[in-house]
């Protein structure tokens, strides 16, 4: 069977199937990888760690931009619907990210963690904190002995002045 | 988010200004050990961080290969590997405009690159047959030199600019050179070898040339000095160390410098070896032995750099080069860039070239 036309069932943690076309599949290095090792016959290929829900995501970045590059879609486009396609819930995100590094797939990864990044941008540990659902263990001597290490007193008096 | 594994964690801090990566790294206990290593990184003396954005011809980048620096730390160049061949990129890292080389068609794959002290000499090897291009003085084309030993597996220009050295992947000897296309010069030793395994070749700050080479054979590390005087190449000693395993290791004991000697004891002859374990999967460039300008020779051990003083950590991300401005020297590394398609111009690749004064 040529790459063309083969078919590559990608089946989630929670049993779902997802029949992918060869080329989409393999935007995942750990899949190309896969691929590589067994006979032509072999098709299924399981994702032990990914469930239905992020694998399908995962699958509409791998579809989408396996055709960009087919059609030679603009840059711009492409950025566009990335911004898109990074429209969900925090929660979502996170578990496409551990994907995409579980999977190998550079570009999801990279853009995940641009978008993760963007988030933080210019926030303050508390607002983090807040944003990411994270409880702080520190005490408050760690955390004043941190803050001093790092030279942040001004910028703390800053962000506390704002937030007054 | 809680739970997040470190190696995602530190790629997203890596999209973050000092800054922001400090307040992520407040956020938990957890955090703040995952990112430790990264804040450390960041917070080296000196980091200057320039991004460029360059254009890339072709449509099809593979991969970044290795990167050279010049001894001031001015000229950076490296070679970007595409589906059709490479191109190297010479980046003015002061000025940060960057110019590309017109390579040899039949140079398809280039795998050394090495920079001048003066940053003024590029030159580049590539192919099966070992291609060399020499590019000197911003021309865009280069003299192009067949040294027919095959694969070259180590390149260096002498301190004087003088001359090119040259080790090849499958024959046990040395090739030198001149720059300016003049004649050259083929320094033999272990000819009994049988796939030759090169740890290491430089020139010293007086433009000895230092190699290292062990075979599979002789099961022998050999360290060759030869020393360039006038026209010839006179060969001063061989040393043989029997610490190679019969094939290409994984792991190997290589000789290091004796870290209490004296900086002024410290030049490669007075050097008292000492047995360490070394990973050969490291993809850093810095050779197993690098002399820079002040005579300090350093070698490459797992993830850190030793010379002759104290050992100093390095970090590498992606390919890195140590640059032979001596004491201060300037490390560059060259981070993963992702290629990105623009339209009918080609990919645009952001490279960002970050130095650090830090020794």
């Amino acid at each position: 069977m040529t790459e063309k036309g083969r078919i590559v069932k990608m089946v989630s943690q929670d049993q779902e199937e997802f029949e992918v076309e060869y080329g989409v599949a393999t935007m995942s290095t750990l899949i190309a990888n896969v691929l590589q090792d067994v006979s032509e016959e072999t098709t299924t290929v399981p994702i032990p760690n990914v469930n239905a829900q992020v694998l399908a995501k995962v699958i509409e970045y791998c579809r989408y931009h396996y055709e960009a590059k087919r059609i030679d879609q603009s840059e711009e486009d492409i950025e566009r619907w990335n911004k898109d396609f990074m429209k969900v819930d925090n929660k979502t995100l996170f578990n496409i990210l551990i994907a995409a590094s579980f999977l190998d797939i550079a570009d999801l990864l990279d853009l995940g963690c641009k978008t993760v990044a963007g988030m933080i941008k210019d926030k303050s540990v508390e607002q983090i904190r807040e944003l990411f659902c994270i409880e702080g263990d520190f005490t408050e001597e760690q955390e004043a002995k941190m803050r001093e290490e790092n030279n942040w007193g001004s910028e703390m008096s800053q962000e506390n002045n704002a937030a007054q | 988010m809680e739970n997040f594994p470190d190696e995602l964690l530190v790629r997203i801090a890596q999209h973050l200004p000092k800054r922001d990566a400090s307040h992520l790294s407040m956020c938990s206990k957890g955090f703040h050990a995952s990112l430790k290593p990264w804040l450390a990184f960041l917070g080296t003396s000196g980091e200057e961080e320039l991004e460029m954005n360059l254009r890339i011809a072709g449509r099809n980048v593979i991969s970044f290969g290795p990167c050279a620096v010049s001894a001031d730390g001015r000229v950076t160049a490296v070679i970007v590997n595409q589906m059709l061949g490479s191109t190297v990129y010479r980046i003015d890292t002061e000025s940060k405009e960057h110019s590309t080389y017109d390579m040899d068609m039949d140079m398809q794959t280039s795998n050394c690159v090495e920079v001048s002290y003066s940053g003024r000499i590029v030159a580049v090897s590539g192919g099966s047959s070992g291609l060399v291009q020499v590019f000197a003085d911003d021309k865009l084309e280069g003299n192009t030199r067949i040294c027919a030993g095959g694969r070259v597996a180590l390149l260096r220009i002498s301190p004087d600019e003088k001359h090119l050295a040259l080790a090849f992947e499958e024959k046990a000897e040395v090739l030198v050179l001149s720059v300016d296309g003049g004649e050259t010069r083929d320094v033999q030793f272990g000819r009994k070898a049988v796939v030759p395994i090169w740890y290491g070749l430089d020139f010293t700050r007086e433009g000895d040339l230092v190699a290292t080479l062990g075979t599979a054979a002789s099961e022998k590390v050999t360290q060759v000095s030869m020393a360039i005087e006038g026209d010839e190449v006179v060969m001063k000693s061989v040393k043989q160390r029997a610490s190679v395993p019969p094939t290409r290791p994984q792991h190997f004991d290589l000789l290091e410098l004796n870290i209490e000697e004296t900086e002024d004891k410290a030049k490669w002859r007075q050097v008292d070896a000492e047995d360490i374990t070394m990973s050969l999967s490291d993809p850093s460039r810095v050779p197993f032995f690098f002399c820079t300008k002040d005579g300090t020779l350093w070698t490459s051990v797992d993830v850190n750099l030793r010379h002759s003083g104290p050992p100093v950590k390095s970090r590498w991300i992606g390919f890195g080069a140590l640059s032979r401005r001596g004491p201060w020297t300037v490390k560059y590394t060259l981070n993963q860039a992702l290629p990105a398609q623009v339209g009918d111009e080609g990919c645009g690749v952001l490279v960002s070239v970050t130095r650090y004064d830090d020794y």
